[in-house]
């Protein structure tokens, strides 16, 4: 079987590698988790960026928006973890409505930065207007009220990792058959030309629109998955410092791809990680290596895999033909 | 297709940029199974009518039917959907794409799944269909361009200075392509090759500082290249 043949296998190999790894640092599951849940957050904004070439500074809005709403729900209404995600499945979808029609007709920086400004509005909304439900910066705790679920108690740490990784997998191959279909084609499609779009008779709005959807929605579930993971939120999560987070993690990963979110959070969290353990300014150290990473390789983590792949394939293919002609002799 | 019922009536029609008017009281017609050029100067006005016509300008007044139906307010993408496709003269594929993603594009758009009447048009992009569009010669991009207008058998497809910049050969190989779509579709042509008019056309319009100053409806006419003096 070709190594292409196995490319369906890609969201299994990575789930495997987080499990392999899982066992391998049993300290680090809060970190294996947390790579998780950021890898669906990359995906949300690498649908605008790599796939509709949008900038956008409002990932962080969208992702407090999720991770508020589930709060909300399991600090006041219910205990169901899997309520509190379907909450902000269904607040990713409203907010898309809301925002959508206008959002998606703004071009370039205006875009960028009316994005960021929906950051400040989240941040003074979670941490003044709804004070009363918040708690403003001391945030809300929830943690008691969450209810144990069926099979598997999510409320346990190497429980929830194990939650998360079905969701991943679950994330990963709709992903991929985003990426694959029609809707994939269309959306790469709508952001290099949308005039040759029009003139095939695509209505690029909606299709604009269909992007932000799909974007907003990978957040918000993100953030409700951020949410019952540290049973805890408070605004800082929304913060317009943390928009260049995830723009970077998708171009340290590789725009526009299926794999890419994911090395993208492995790398971006990574380097975070093992730089601010020994580093109190870690911004700093990861800012260069993010720069070295883009010039040097600018199809991401995910493109120097890809081509390591394809010279490998190709010097196997050579040592072999040289096997055969040495054989031959 | 039911040859000679009207298609195409543009009735008096006026397009401004901003307050810059640029076509003045134009009205063409164009009936089923014709093929119609359009020739003129640069800056005539021929680009601007046909991009009004499909649907990416508004026109200031006067009136665009198309098969009965009026396509004043229609937007571009509503005009594609109602068979009337319009191929600009900047020859730009999806070049990221392949040959049969820019082809599955337009079918997933009028939902016809049917490419071997394309293929049998331009047997060439068969061979080459898992060839990225970007690296394909202008001659076949223009292929592609009429390969992905003709997916969803459009009743009238207007084509903007479809020649330009190809080779002799090239131009040969089109005029025949051209001749085979006008038994099933209708076309509409902005052009300056005047051997290719010559050629093909039923009739042509000529236009000339925003205005339609002449049609020329005879054969005779038309072989003689009658409509040089516009060009």
């Amino acid at each position: 079987m070709k190594l292409k043949n196995l490319e369906f296998l890609g969201p299994v190999f990575i789930i495997a590698g987080l499990l392999v790894s899982r066992y391998l640092f049993p300290n680090k599951i809060t970190f294996f988790t947390e790579i998780s849940i950021y890898t669906i957050y990359v995906m949300g904004n690498n649908i605008l960026m790599g796939y509709m070439g949008y900038t956008s500074f409002g990932q962080p809005f969208y992702l407090s928006c999720g991770a508020y709403s589930a709060a909300i729900y399991l600090a006041y209404i219910g205990g169901n973890v899997f309520v509190a995600i379907f909450v902000a499945f269904l607040v990713g979808l409203l907010l898309s409505f809301i925002l959508g029609p206008s959002l998606m007709r703004l071009k370039g920086s205006y875009f960028t930065l009316i994005n960021a400004s929906l950051c400040a509005i989240g941040v003074f909304m979670f941490e003044r207007l709804l004070i009363d439900i918040t708690n403003g910066n001391d945030g809300l705790w929830y943690r008691s009220n969450m209810h144990k679920t069926p099979l598997l108690d999510i409320r346990m740490p190497q429980n929830y990792f194990f939650f998360i990784l079905i969701v991943l997998l679950a994330a990963l191959y709709l992903y991929r058959k985003i990426d694959r279909s029609a809707l994939g084609t269309v959306l790469k499609a709508a952001s290099t030309n949308p005039r040759k779009m029009r003139f095939l008779g695509y209505n690029v709005f909606r299709i604009r629109w269909m992007a932000f959807t799909i974007s907003v929605v990978f957040s918000t579930i993100a953030g409700a998955l951020y949410s019952v993971n540290f049973g805890f939120v408070n605004p800082s999560l929304g913060e317009n410092s943390r928009a260049i987070e995830v723009l970077l993690a998708t171009l340290i990963g590789g725009i526009g791809t299926v794999y890419g979110p994911f090395f993208g959070a492995l790398g971006f969290l990574g380097m975070k990680d093992f730089v601010s353990s020994f580093l109190s300014r870690w911004e700093f150290v990861v800012g260069i290596m993010t720069l070295i990473v883009l010039f040097k390789f600018n199809r991401g983590l995910w493109g120097m895999i890809q081509d390591a792949g394809s010279f490998l394939a190709d010097t196997g293919r050579k040592f072999k033909n040289n096997s055969v002609k040495t054989a031959e002799k | 297709m039911n040859q000679g019922n009207k298609l195409l009536n543009v009735e008096k029609l006026n397009v401004c940029y901003g307050k810059l008017a640029v076509v003045f009281d134009v009205s063409v017609n164009i009936n089923a199974g014709e093929v119609v050029f359009l020739v003129g100067r640069n800056g005539a006005g021929k680009t601007t009518l046909l991009r009004t016509i499909a649907g990416f300008l508004q026109p200031a007044s006067g009136e665009i039917e198309f098969n009965g139906k009026n396509l004043n307010k229609t937007g571009a993408y509503k005009t594609a959907r109602m068979g009337l496709k319009y191929i600009h003269q900047d020859k730009q594929v999806f070049g990221d794409l392949t040959i049969r993603e820019n082809l599955e594009l337009s079918s997933y758009a009028t939902k016809d799944y049917d490419w071997d009447p394309v293929f049998k048009m331009f047997p060439k992009l068969n061979t080459i269909i898992e060839r990225k569009a970007g690296n394909l010669s202008g001659g076949e991009k223009q292929m592609l361009l009429i390969a992905m207008a003709m997916i969803g058998k459009p009743a009238l497809v207007m084509l903007d200075e479809p020649t330009e910049g190809l080779a002799p050969h090239v131009i040969k190989d089109l005029a025949a392509i051209f001749k085979e779509i006008s038994r099933t579709t209708t076309l509409f042509i902005v052009e300056q090759n005047l051997p290719l008019i010559a050629s093909i056309a039923d009739r042509v319009y000529c236009m000339k500082e925003g205005k339609v100053v002449n049609e020329i409806t005879t054969r005779e006419q038309i072989s003689s290249m009658h409509f040089e003096q516009y060009l």
